[in-house]
């Protein structure tokens, strides 16, 4: 019974508001307000923008519209999708993970040296998931454990992994892995599609049905949103934090497979800068850094544009800079627009 | 006073002769408190008097210095609040620990999931048609109806709202004592009064509740039982019908309780 007058009271004020100053001008800006602060504003307008690129696209280039050409976007897109996908589960704990690209570098680097000493295909792929695994463990050991601010911890670890990744090279790029079995993750194909496409999608599946499904999904919003809260709520925030860590290292330490193998090469500077990209195109999604908001289905909009935008100037013929140029803008007007919004939802 | 007090029988909870000192400031000193089945008791006293601290003690967020708890008559302590939850005893913190971001049915079974039985319950998938009923169930029985709010965050709710929310839950785990620490600081009278109404059912449910408050017509109003905090001492319980005035007077010191054996220093 609380609250039910309240809540009455409030609705009619908010029905009878509109009413008293109806100018064509006020219901435009109301209408335009109550898309602006849906809940799936991000998505819709996301999934406009998109369309609206494709559409374009096809318009300017015969080639757009192939086949060919989207399982080019897909493979190019694979890599960051795979990694952003789990990115998303980081930044809607409210954690951050600037160390991927460098543990991107250095599971191609542990993988490919582990076959060049003999050891067979499912080995290597093991020894580079396992790099994943320990670095996922050493960002949680500081920033779980000791408590350093994430965005520090992994600057560190970012310049650790990459320089372990130096050392075991001395910097030189590794070119054993042509012609070899490890070429199937980057080459092969499941039923006619190729197989990193297959594995960005079981990725972003896993990660979606984690998110939507799962104990663990729900406490990962929870401890975004709270985790005083959900603290105090009897979760295990070390365990949760550790395990969202351990997921991160592992998807760049994939990532890093796949990116090795599409190369034929494993390069101790693979992926420098790419993890502003990465986390760029969740944000793009919808995802808040502030985090306890965001979807991986948004993050894949998010990649989708982004790599769509580098297809389409490509084909356009349009200078390389151009993207990078585009690239942020659209991310400045992403986040502008979201800012924008959470004001007029504050108000 | 709504109701006398039942001597000795019903006590669920006692703390003896309870102390916790934060460096030289000692916020609650030799402090004995009775906790009882179905009825309000509330902890009243000027900022800083050591209620909070007191509270604090009994449900396992801070462990005493020295004194013991007793649940059931058996001597326990708790090494953190789950312990104390495992136990039934339930706490409303002040700034009420919700999970903005997140709706009643998931706050209500944050920490406390149902999974989908079978052979997939390895896999901790949610059962959010169970909780989502069991909400319902809940909020229809303490008659708080922000039902056609499911699915709207928390922190987009009134006060009240939230304030409820948090009462539903701690009531909903809670089979002992339902701690709250000033229920209706941020809450305007129509409200608060909702919110009080809410603990008096949860009361006559059968659960101790145990409620800080610095209102006295709250106090009057809905608790059968005051203890009356004094910096860190117990210095009165009153049972039977006092005034305002004169629980403002014990409160600051400007009356000496009759027939208390705590002496203000
Ligand atoms: N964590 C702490 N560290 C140091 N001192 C503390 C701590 N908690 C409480 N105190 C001190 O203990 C005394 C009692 O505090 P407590 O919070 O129990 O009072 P209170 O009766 O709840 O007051 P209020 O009505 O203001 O909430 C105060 O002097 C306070 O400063
Ligand atoms: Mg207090």
């Amino acid at each position: 019974m609380i609250d039910d007058a309240s809540v009455r009271r409030r609705g009619e004020r908010d029905s009878r508001s509109p009413a008293a100053a109806s100018t064509p001008t006020v219901t435009f800006a109301r209408a335009v307000r109550r898309v602006l602060l849906s809940e799936r504003a991000d998505a819709v307008g996301l999934g406009i923008a998109l369309l609206a690129l494709c559409a374009a696209l096809t318009h300017e280039s015969p080639y757009f519209l192939s086949a060919s050409n989207f399982s080019a976007i897909g493979l190019a897109i694979s890599i960051s999708a795979v990694v952003a996908s789990v990115q998303t589960v980081v930044l809607v704990s409210g954690g951050l993970d600037l160390s991927i690209t460098a543990v991107l570098a250095l599971s191609g680097v542990v993988a490919e040296s582990t076959l060049q000493r003999g050891a067979p295909l499912a080995v290597a792929v093991l020894a580079g998931l396992a790099v994943g695994v320990v670095v996922g463990l050493v960002n949680s050991v500081l920033i779980v454990g000791i408590g350093v601010n994430a965005f520090i911890a992994t600057i560190g670890t970012q310049f650790l992994f990459r320089g372990i990744a130096y050392i075991w090279t001395n910097g030189s790029s590794g070119a054993y892995l042509s012609g070899t079995s490890f070429n199937y993750i980057g080459g092969g194909r499941l039923l006619g599609v190729r197989f990193p496409i297959v594995l960005m999608f079981l990725t972003l599946v896993l990660t979606w049905f984690l998110m939507r499904y799962t104990r663990f999904g729900s406490r990962v919003y929870a401890v975004g949103g709270s985790e005083y809260a959900t603290k105090l709520a009897g979760v295990s925030i070390w365990r949760l934090r550790t395990l969202i860590y351990v997921l991160s290292g592992v998807s760049a330490a994939l990532g890093g497979l796949m990116l090795a193998s599409l190369n034929g090469a494993s390069f101790p500077q693979a992926g420098i800068g790419e993890e502003l990209t990465i986390i760029g195109a969740v944000l793009l999604g919808g995802t808040a850094l502030t985090g306890g908001r965001g979807t991986v289905f948004g993050t894949f909009l998010g990649v989708c544009l982004l790599g769509v935008l580098a297809n389409g100037l490509n084909l356009l013929g349009i200078n390389g800079f151009w993207q990078t140029f585009l690239q942020g803008a659209i991310l400045v007007c992403a986040v502008a627009f979201d800012e924008i919004r959470r004001k007029l939802r504050a108000r | 006073m709504t109701t006398p007090a039942r001597e000795g029988n019903g006590v669920v909870l006692s703390g003896r002769s309870l102390r916790k000192a934060y460096g030289s400031i000692v916020a609650v000193d030799d402090v004995s408190i009775d906790i009882r089945r179905g009825e309000i008791l509330a902890v009243v006293g000027d900022n800083g008097a050591g209620k909070s601290t007191l509270i604090k003690m009994l449900c396992g967020v801070t462990r005493p210095d020295a004194g013991t708890l007793l649940l059931g008559g058996k001597p326990i302590s708790f090494h953190s609040p789950a312990a104390a939850r495992a136990k039934g005893i339930e706490t409303v913190f002040q700034d009420l620990a919700l999970v903005p971001n997140q709706d009643v049915v998931s706050n209500l079974f944050l920490g406390r999931e149902i999974f989908r039985g079978g052979v997939l319950r390895p896999l901790h998938l949610l059962n959010r048609h169970e909780m989502r009923r069991r909400t319902r169930d809940q909020l229809s029985a303490l008659e708080v109806s922000i039902q056609r709010e499911a699915g709207v965050p928390i922190g987009r709710m009134s006060g009240g709202q939230r304030q409820s929310v948090a009462i539903a839950r701690a009531a909903f785990w809670a089979s002992e004592v339902m701690f709250m620490d000033e229920p209706t600081a941020a809450l305007g009278v129509r409200e608060a009064s909702a919110v009080l109404r809410l603990a008096r059912r949860v009361a006559d449910e059968g659960l101790a509740v145990v409620m800080v408050s610095h209102v006295m017509p709250h106090v009057m109003e809905f608790a059968d039982r005051v203890i009356v905090m004094r910096h860190g001492s117990r210095v009165a319980e009153v049972t039977d019908d006092i005034t305002a005035e004169r629980l403002v007077r014990l409160i600051v010191g400007a009356e000496h309780p009759l027939g208390e054996k705590q002496e203000e220093q």
